[in-house]
């Protein structure tokens, strides 16, 4: 009987990490409301979504940056301005309920019916 | 030969300096901090988004759960 139960708990364990890894954090962070996109390109932070996520939005981040550097140098533009494109493409991907960051609003939630953010200056 | 190496190694630094500078950051935890005055004319944006989107759907470790357009 014990040695049955020492199984159960082995088994529980073992798929509470297989479900604890199955989705990456900042993904939980978006869908959670902690973590969103931001008109200039970037991910933004919104209250605390605890350290290792903080550190995974800054190394994104960071990341992007350099992406938007390389190619604002290849054509000629500013990597403000990367960035800015770039957020055409993921503002319109921002889900029901996820938050996002405007130039003009601050934060705020796609609610369910609302069309993507997607800023007037993106062409379609 | 020799010479070849040289302008491969000197390719592969001249492309390695620019990126190292954007890489290196010294405080990975400081936040890249929000412009609200940046401003993008259209014509800018009609020019670079063929090559964002794919910049975008190219590296999806930069770009994280971005589901195509629902």
């Amino acid at each position: 009987m014990t040695r049955i139960i020492w199984v159960a708990l082995a088994a529980t364990a073992a798929a509470t990490a297989v479900s604890g890894h199955a989705q990456d954090p900042v993904a939980a962070a978006r869908s959670g409301g902690t973590v969103g996109e931001r008109f200039d390109g970037y991910l933004g932070i919104v209250g605390d979504p605890g350290d290792s996520v903080r550190r995974q939005v800054a190394a994104i981040n960071i990341k992007r940056r350099s992406l938007y550097s390389s190619l604002a140098a290849r054509k000629g533009v500013s990597p403000q301005e990367v960035g800015l494109t770039a957020a055409c493409t993921t503002l319109s991907r921002v889900a029901i309920g996820e938050l996002y960051f405007t130039q003009s609003g601050g934060w705020r939630r796609r609610d369910a019916g609302q069309a993507a953010p997607v800023p007037a200056y993106c062409t379609q | 030969m020799t010479r070849q190496r040289l302008i491969a190694f000197a390719g592969a630094a001249s492309l390695a300096v620019p990126l190292a500078g954007c890489i290196s950051v010294d405080t990975p935890d400081k936040p890249i901090e929000i412009n609200l005055n940046v401003t993008i004319r259209q014509e800018v944006v009609v020019r670079l988004q063929k090559d964002v989107e794919d910049l975008i759907n190219q590296n999806p470790d930069a770009f994280p759960q971005q589901a195509p357009k629902q």
